[in-house]
């Protein structure tokens, strides 16, 4: 058995069937997440009368919880920097920072809360999720909320696809992964999305041939992608998406003194680590 | 006596946005200037890059007055080091005319004490604010921003009296108190003005040079606060609607993503302020940019409460108040914070401003002046002066000259515009004639002793505080 046809065995199993569907779906995020509401309409509710939210972590970080260089990233937006930062820094995948950040900008367009799959037409999203979940539940780990994971769809800064979000980890945590109890809703922290975005970019570059950064992307969209023929029009779709992506926010690709031409995951300090940075403890209620 | 500053309307929405500081305090001062340029800097992406100038400079800080330009000339540093990481944003025939054009207004903005809004004619200024283009075509060097917009209704006109060759039919405007959102329509998250740069010229510095002289005390008592006031009432006219109607933030119960108000300001939960915003009557405003000039108009009124509380830093006695400091005609009522020669100066609410200032004058003329046992004249060029002191007044400087660390220093537009001092590099810095100290460390001998000391990464020559003040 070829290794790739290994890995992407093992890989369904542990959620690397992609986090998002190729179609660049970020309807979620196509008008600003911050808009006040039309004038005349209703007035939004006070704050108060909101349900409190589920599994509240710490907040972004900030240009003084990392050490790496916050200029030259076009026009990602400056509080977002640190926290794509800090994943290549906790991950230790020199350069993948700013490759984050261009995917982020496909994915959700930046908006933590961007979620495919509430909208009336987006069956599709739901569908994905829901067969993410009936394939995959027997082998992996039990959800505690397995069946709103399979109804959620995608969501969050890199667009995950709700059950394997919550399976992340699970290949080598096994039952100790950390997100298992947690509701789909925690992608919409930035640090779990992005704890979550470090580990499948991490299984990307150990386990699958890519060849150039667009590859990341292709991998993102669906791992198939990789392992099928290179010259589909859906794999070089996705890449010149990618690459009009990077340009269109201003990251320059192949400026080696931020991305090395190729990134790698040599270093990769393992999932716990990783979790212990980014995300810290979970609260008691998601534990 | 609480130096409030009631007459320029209703600020109460700016307190809660910048504290206010004592300006006597250096650890106050140091604080709330690190503070201001963080809350510049973090917007605008240059924060690691004022951490490190600032880191250099905050050991060498002296008095408060060095210690505010230390700061300040750190956050220029730090803007321009950014600057260079960025991609050229114009042309260099663009950034030229940009440049001319920018220093002449800061020039003419500190003059008039209109500073926070330039306002010029464009056919009086470089090039007629124009510049060839790629096609060798005349294109107008600024945005003309004449619609009603957030800093105000429009500037219509008077169209210019000759024909510009670039299609200006509206006097140029740029609101350099708010830079780089100088545009009152184009309030997006990334601002026009970043975009002012090229790799042989910046213009976006001169922009951040006017802010930070509305950040120091004598440059917030020259800007005429009437002018400041009357953009913020209009600002807040605009935006507070909008912003009643988001919710308000509260600790445990925010949802991530949505945005929300949050102590007098917008805030995204656990998500970025820059793909928010609030789209009102006058268009779109992006979270970061009313969050910034909120903070802009908060800032400029904090400073001014600080000065007129600080007992070294009010106005100096009534009787030198010159008819062209307007800015201070409204604050003329707080004049006792630091003085011993009035009591309040209560007047019925009712009373207008065309009455209460003869008044006042009147008030504080009669309670303030003492007899001068010498003759004390506005100081020329390397003579003792007190910052923040009027123009021409006695304790100022004369016209064409700014007091600058206790000395009076010769404004400039260039380099050749500071008198030649034998053996002294005397060089024009934004606005201002420095005096690098020379390979001895030694400064020249002028009226006024000068010392050579650190300021960032140079060696100036800086006055002192006279003695016993």
């Amino acid at each position: 058995m070829k290794i790739s046809t290994a890995i992407a065995g093992a890989a369904g199993v542990v959620g690397i069937a992609g986090l998002l569907l190729y179609s660049g779906r970020a309807s979620a995020a196509s008008s600003p997440p911050g808009g006040a509401p039309p004038l005349g309409g209703d007035t939004p509710p006070p704050g108060g009368d909101t349900p409190p939210p589920v599994g509240e972590l710490a907040p972004l970080p900030t240009a003084a919880d990392v050490s790496g260089n916050l200029t030259k990233w076009g026009e990602t937006p400056t509080d977002l920097r640190p926290l794509f930062v800090l994943m290549e820094e906790t991950s230790k995948i020199a350069g993948s920072a700013r490759i984050f950040a261009v995917i982020a900008s496909r994915e959700s367009k930046f908006d933590v809360a961007a979620h495919n799959g509430d909208g009336e037409h987006e069956a599709a999203e739901r569908a994905a999720s829901r067969r993410a979940y009936d394939n995959n539940k027997g082998r992996n780990p039990a959800l505690r909320h397995g069946e709103a994971a399979a109804d959620f769809g995608s969501g969050g800064l890199f667009g995950a696809l709700a059950p394997y979000f919550l399976w992340t980890g699970v290949l080598e945590l096994k039952s100790k992964a950390p997100l298992l109890n947690a509701p789909p809703e925690l992608m919409f922290q930035p640090r779990a999305a992005a704890f979550a975005a470090c580990v499948y970019l991490q299984r990307l570059l150990a386990h699958y041939r890519i060849d150039d950064h667009a590859d990341i992307k292709a991998g993102w969209a669906s791992p198939s992608l990789l392992t099928g023929d290179r010259s589909a029009k859906t794999y070089l779709d996705v890449r010149a998406r990618f690459l009009a992506d990077a340009q269109a926010l201003g990251v320059d690709l192949r400026d080696p003194t931020t991305i090395p031409i190729k990134l790698s995951a040599s270093a990769w300090p393992g999932v716990s680590a990783v979790f212990s940075k980014l995300v810290g403890a979970l609260p008691q209620e998601l534990g | 006596m609480t130096a409030d500053l009631t007459c320029y309307g209703d600020l109460t929405p700016l307190h809660g946005v910048v504290g206010d500081f004592d300006l006597r305090s250096p650890m106050d001062v140091h604080t709330w200037y690190h503070d201001q340029w963080r809350s510049i800097a973090d917007p605008l992406g240059f924060t690691q890059a004022h951490e490190a100038e600032l880191s250099r400079v905050s050991a060498s800080s002296i008095d408060v007055n060095t210690r505010i330009r230390a700061s300040n000339t750190a956050g220029i540093n730090a803007f321009a080091r950014a600057l260079r990481d960025r991609d050229d944003g114009v042309t260099a025939a663009h950034a030229r005319v940009q440049e001319g054009v920018l220093r002449q207004l800061l020039v003419d903005g500190q003059t008039s004490g209109q500073l926070w809004r330039v306002t010029a004619d464009p056919m009086t200024v470089t090039a007629g604010a124009c510049y060839p283009d790629a096609d060798g075509q005349l294109s107008r060097a600024f945005y003309p921003d004449p619609s009603p917009g957030y800093f105000g209704d429009g500037w219509r006109g008077p169209p210019p009296p000759a024909e510009s060759a670039c299609g200006w039919t509206t006097p140029l405007t740029l609101h350099l108190g708010t830079f780089p959102w100088v545009y009152s329509t184009r309030l997006e998250s990334s601002p026009a003005a970043l975009r002012w740069t090229h790799s042989t010229l910046q213009p976006a510095i001169v922009g951040m040079t006017a802010l930070a002289r509305l950040l120091e005390p004598a440059g917030n008592l020259r800007q005429d606060a009437r002018q400041v006031a009357a953009i913020y009432q209009h600002f807040r006219a605009q935006t507070e609607p909008l912003i009643l109607r988001l919710p308000q933030w509260q600790v445990g119960r925010a949802q991530a993503g949505t945005l929300y108000s949050r102590a007098g300001r917008l805030h995204v939960h656990q998500g970025s302020t820059q793909i928010a915003g609030l789209m009102g009557p006058r268009g779109w405003i992006s979270a970061p940019a009313y969050n910034y000039c909120v903070t802009r108009f908060a800032a400029f009124f904090a400073l001014r409460r600080a000065i007129l509380r600080a007992p070294r830093h009010p106005p100096g006695p009534a009787s030198t108040r010159s008819s062209r400091r307007p800015a201070l005609l409204c604050d003329l009522s707080f004049l006792d914070a630091g003085s011993t020669c009035t009591s309040a100066l209560d007047y019925p609410p009712a009373m207008s401003h065309t009455a209460l200032i003869p008044a006042l004058f009147l008030l504080v003329l009669t309670a303030c002046k003492e007899p001068d046992p010498e003759p004390n004249l506005p100081g020329e060029f390397g003579e003792a002066c007190i910052p923040g002191e009027a123009q021409d007044s006695p304790d100022g400087c004369v016209e064409g000259y700014q007091c600058e660390t206790y000395f009076c220093a010769a404004d400039c537009l260039k380099d050749e515009d500071c008198p030649a001092i034998d053996g002294f590099l005397h060089t024009c810095s934004a606005g201002i004639c420095d005096i690098f100290c020379n390979d001895a460390n030694e400064c020249p001998a002028l009226e006024t002793p000068l010392r050579c000391r650190p300021f960032g990464s140079a060696m100036l020559c800086l006055g002192d505080p006279p003695e016993g003040s």
